[in-house]
């Protein structure tokens, strides 16, 4: 219940996502990590290309993208506006495939550009302008076309982490989540590995934590498996560390995604993703 | 992707009751459903469902992109069952064989073997089409497929059995050239060439499109999807079976351009091997023979120009520990390589591995690590602080000040909220919005501010506010390819007086002005009405760099979600003798007025001297709201009643 006083300037709130994400990379500034940011618009090269993610390869479609558009936007619009409410299979792909022959998506000395799918494609322009070794967080906001519901936003906010340095291995990776997570969640936090997928790490994992309401006993929360996947995450594929101009054989590193959205909805019981981005004080003023 | 995979289908695999190595009186089997799904989570991939069908269990397995090669099938899946729980799978049978006999002569070309590397056809007379036999019927039904008829059902089944696609043409409905024998030519297709699918959908192609011609006309969409009038119904008495290997760009290519993805093109899009075509042949010819004991096999004719080599890959259990972290020795890494029945040899300390044909995911030394790491299991890695080093990290000037601005915008009783990127105006286009009036990069953030205070103005009472103070920090894009960082203020009084808007820029101006002191340098930027917004990006350029503050604490709020509901507003004045408190009286209103009393406000107070003496008058607004229905005035008026009930029970007090 609001209890509120007219007399006297009651300080506002600060947005429950902006707070989950200072506490992220706060707590890994505090193990030492720099934070480094990126543009949301970014070419297909840092987005897909440099991270391994070949084109027309079905690993393009984890993660639908937003593309841009060149000058060309009048005689564009309805052409695209029909295809809009078909959602189908391939229609994404068309559509690129489409606008790359006619010459309409957004095109930079022979670059198309989209809005980043996700926060690694900080990764190879951090690698670009600076030499290994370094630890570095990248909060960021990142988009992917999607249909939206209660669980699913066109735009979301991930977290980035990346570590290059000689002889980071995998166990590496274990500890700095443990750590964190312990930071974030209390001393019994646990975390699991499971193998993935992901085109720009090989090993790839999963990563999923004790549950945080239950303790990992099991509860609705984690669906009675004790557990919660909350990141994505790997050894640096050396594909990825030479396109960012670093020495495979002498450097080794890990990467890893954490979906903020999703933290903040489990952590606080918030049922509906796109209350976040309503711009909805009922929410904002409870935190 | 995800498949359907049956329990059942699997255990077909596996001799039943085998005795438990080491014991000969225990019998094993293989391991339950609950055992899979636990190995696989732990070792495989992600088991998205388990669902209990009939005598069945069908697991909904998520297939990553990289083992589409060798796991969009039952047998793969059984294959990892066998290495991660170590029970043998059943060697394969000795099915009856049918020599091939000189009938109806094949003929195939293949015009570019970039784009179909292998191509097996081969023609079967004297078959019987009709209905499949019931374990055939179950198998496709398990998994969510529709038995046809024992032809087709064979293709589809070898399918999900090998993850291989194979294709069926009715000879009788090709084309026959001059000396009797059917060709098939593997080729382009010409410009405004037509195909009528198989679920007849009229296609144009275009000479992009791989197709399967005889020499009249194609007959299916590579990889993709067979022509309706040389498919395979109840008369059909001979036909052409295709096992073949399509390249997997282009059949990806071709799929999105002509709107039609099927299970096979799935498959193709994730890179085949070639050998897979040779043993999907022989497998639907044994199940041929099995239902049409009389059916004459012709001979298999296989165009295969460039067989694929194995490549081999050697690595080291250093480079294994390297990578993982792990302190596997040699025997156990051996262990693995055995237990995944992979080919190698061992040379000095190298192993050099030569990983199966179907395994087109096993190239470098990196997938061979994770191979092993993962059938070893992340769980048995011991976690290692990371060595120290030589690295100094630097604050970043635009986190730490974006967050200064926050902070002060917050104690200047500023809330914060997130709006969309996507707005229905603006310079920049999406080329594939989600929607018709998302067709754009917002060019500003005022825009979405100026909807969010209409929005909180709507919901004032119930926010207990007089006036709505928000702000957002965000990129913009005001133009084709730009981005830069903005931040946007807005304020709206509840009240409208005269008065209103010079409120409105004054508590704007005061927020520019606090904001340009605790930064040092002018804040810049545009008044809009109730909006101030400024150019964030070009503001931190001129700000001095910033020393790093203190750890940030998220605060742990009990959240409550907003009601759907309309909520009712009153409001209670009463009358109390000096010296009572707001706040007694405010705990009588709140322990009489039930859950349904959102918010309490005081919003008016003053004192008159009486007769009897001095007295308080204070006035409260209340706001009611449920969460599961639209109040009426009636119960709004009982809650009212027996509110003004419980304060009457105080002799003194009165509600007027």
């Amino acid at each position: 219940m609001i209890e509120n006083s007219s007399q006297n300037t009651q300080p506002g709130h600060l947005h429950p996502l902006t707070q989950v994400i200072r506490e992220i990379t706060d707590s890994f500034v505090a193990l030492g990590f720099e934070i480094a940011d990126g543009s949301e618009v970014e070419s297909e090269h840092y987005n897909f290309d440099a991270l391994n993610v070949p084109k027309d390869h079905p690993a393009r479609d984890m993660q639908d993208t937003f593309w841009l558009q060149g000058n060309q936007k009048e005689q564009l619009t309805s052409n695209i506006a029909s295809r809009t409410t078909d959602r189908n299979v391939g229609t994404e792909r068309s559509i690129e495939e489409e606008l790359e022959v006619s010459g309409q998506i957004s095109n930079v000395s022979g670059q198309k550009f989209l809005l980043r799918t996700h926060t690694s494609a900080v990764q190879i322009r951090y690698m670009e302008a600076n030499k290994p070794p370094f630890k570095i967080v990248v909060p960021g906001k990142v988009y992917r076309y999607e249909a939206t519901d209660a669980t699913h936003e066109t735009q979301f906010y991930q977290v980035e982490g990346l570590v290059v340095g000689e002889g980071i291995t995998l166990a590496h990776l274990k500890h700095t989540l443990t750590e964190f997570f312990t930071r974030l969640y209390g001393h019994d936090t646990k975390i699991r590995l499971r193998p993935s997928y992901f085109p720009f790490v090989e090993p790839g994992v999963e990563v999923d934590m004790s549950c945080m309401k239950c303790g990992g006993n099991g509860c609705s929360v984690c669906k009675q498996t004790g557990f919660i996947e909350v990141l994505g995450g790997g050894m640096v594929h050396p594909n990825v560390l030479k396109a960012g101009g670093i020495d495979p054989t002498k450097y080794t590193g890990f990467a890893f995604g954490v979906g903020v959205d999703r933290l903040v909805m489990i952590r606080y019981g918030i049922d509906d993703i796109r209350l976040l981005y309503a711009g909805d004080l009922r929410l904002v003023n409870q935190f | 992707m995800n498949i359907p995979i049956s329990y059942q289908w699997l255990k077909s695999h596996f001799e039943k009751d085998l005795p438990a190595p080491g014991t000969g009186a225990r019998q094993a089997n293989i391991p339950s459903p609950e055992e899979v799904s636990a190995l696989f989570m732990q070792h495989l991939c992600e088991v998205e469902g388990v669902e209990q069908r009939g005598g069945d269990t069908i697991f909904d397995l998520k297939i990553m992109p990289d083992r589409g090669h060798d796991l969009l099938a039952h047998r793969g899946i059984a294959r990892e069952i066998s290495v991660l729980s170590g029970m043998p799978m059943k060697s394969a049978e000795a099915k009856k064989k049918s020599a091939p006999r000189d009938i109806t002569t094949l003929r195939v070309s293949v015009a570019d073997m970039k784009l179909c590397p292998r191509y097996m056809g081969r023609v079967v007379e004297n078959v019987k089409v009709g209905e499949s036999p019931a374990w055939l019927r179950e198998r496709l039904e398990s998994v969510g497929g529709r038995s046809i008829n024992n032809i087709v059902d064979i293709t589809n089944y070898v399918m999900l059995e090998l993850g291989q696609p194979m294709h069926v043409f009715d000879r009788g409905k090709l084309v026959r050239e001059k000396d009797g024998a059917v060709e098939i030519v593997v080729r382009n297709a010409k410009q405004n060439e037509t195909i009528t699918t198989l679920d007849g959908k009229e296609i144009v192609l275009s000479p992009e499109t791989l197709v399967i011609a005889d020499s009249a006309r194609p007959l299916a969409i590579a990889g993709i999807k067979g022509g309706k009038d040389v498919g395979v119904d109840e008369t059909t008495t001979a036909i052409v079976l295709e096992a073949a290997n399509f390249s997997a760009v282009n059949t990806r290519k071709t799929s999105a351009r002509v709107g039609i993805r099927t299970d096979s093109s799935r498959r193709f899009e994730h890179d085949l091997s070639p050998m897979l075509a040779e043993e999907a042949m022989t497998l639907a010819t044994e199940l041929l023979l099995e239902m049409c004991p009389d059916a004459q096999m012709g001979k298999v004719v296989d165009v295969y120009p460039l067989p694929k080599e194995r490549k081999e890959i050697i690595i080291t259990t250093a480079d294994i520990n390297g990578i993982l972290g792990s302190k596997l020795s040699d025997d156990e890494v051996e262990g693995v390589l055995k237990r995944l029945s992979f080919e190698y040899h061992k040379d000095g300390e190298m192993f050099v591995v030569t990983p199966p044909a179907i395994r087109l995911d096993l190239v470098i030394v990196e997938d061979m690590v994770e191979e092993i790491g993962r059938v070893y299991g992340y769980d048995k890695i011991i976690d290692a602080p990371l060595p120290a080093l030589a690295f100094n990290a630097r604050p970043l000037k635009a986190y730490y000040s974006a967050n200064m601005i926050r902070d002060v915008l917050v104690a200047q009783g500023f809330s914060e909220v997130y709006t969309y990127s996507f707005q229905n105006t603006g310079e920049f286009a999406v080329v594939n919005p989600v929607a018709e009036d998302k067709g754009f990069l917002r060019k500003d953030l005022g825009t979405g501010i100026g909807q969010a205070l209409v929005l909180n103005m709507r919901n004032a009472p119930l926010l207990g506010l007089d006036e709505i103070k928000i702000f957002e920090i965000g990129k913009v894009f005001p133009g084709v390819m730009e981005e830069k960082l903005s931040c946007a203020i807005g304020v709206e009084f509840i009240k409208a007086t005269k008065k209103k808007d010079a409120l409105v820029r004054t508590a704007l101006e005061e927020a520019q002005k606090v904001l340009s002191e605790t930064l040092g340098v002018p804040v810049a930027g545009v008044f809009t009405g109730n909006i101030f917004e400024f150019d964030l990006g070009a503001l931190l350029e001129k700000l001095p760099e910033i020393n790093v503050r203190e750890e940030f604490h998220a605060v742990t709020a009990r959240y409550q979600k907003p009601s759907a509901y309309p909520f009712v507003l009153r409001d209670i004045a009463l009358w109390v003798p000096d010296g009572v408190t707001s706040d007694e009286v405010l705990a009588v209103i709140s322990a009489d007025a039930g859950n349904l009393l959102r918010t309490k406000r005081l919003f008016d107070v003053f004192t008159k001297e009486f007769p009897e003496g001095k007295k308080t008058s204070y006035a409260f607004s209340l706001v009611f709201q449920s969460n599961d229905k639209t109040l009426s005035d009636d119960e709004v008026n009982g809650i009212m009643e027996r509110i003004t009930t419980a304060l009457h029970a105080h002799t003194e007090w009165q509600v007027r």
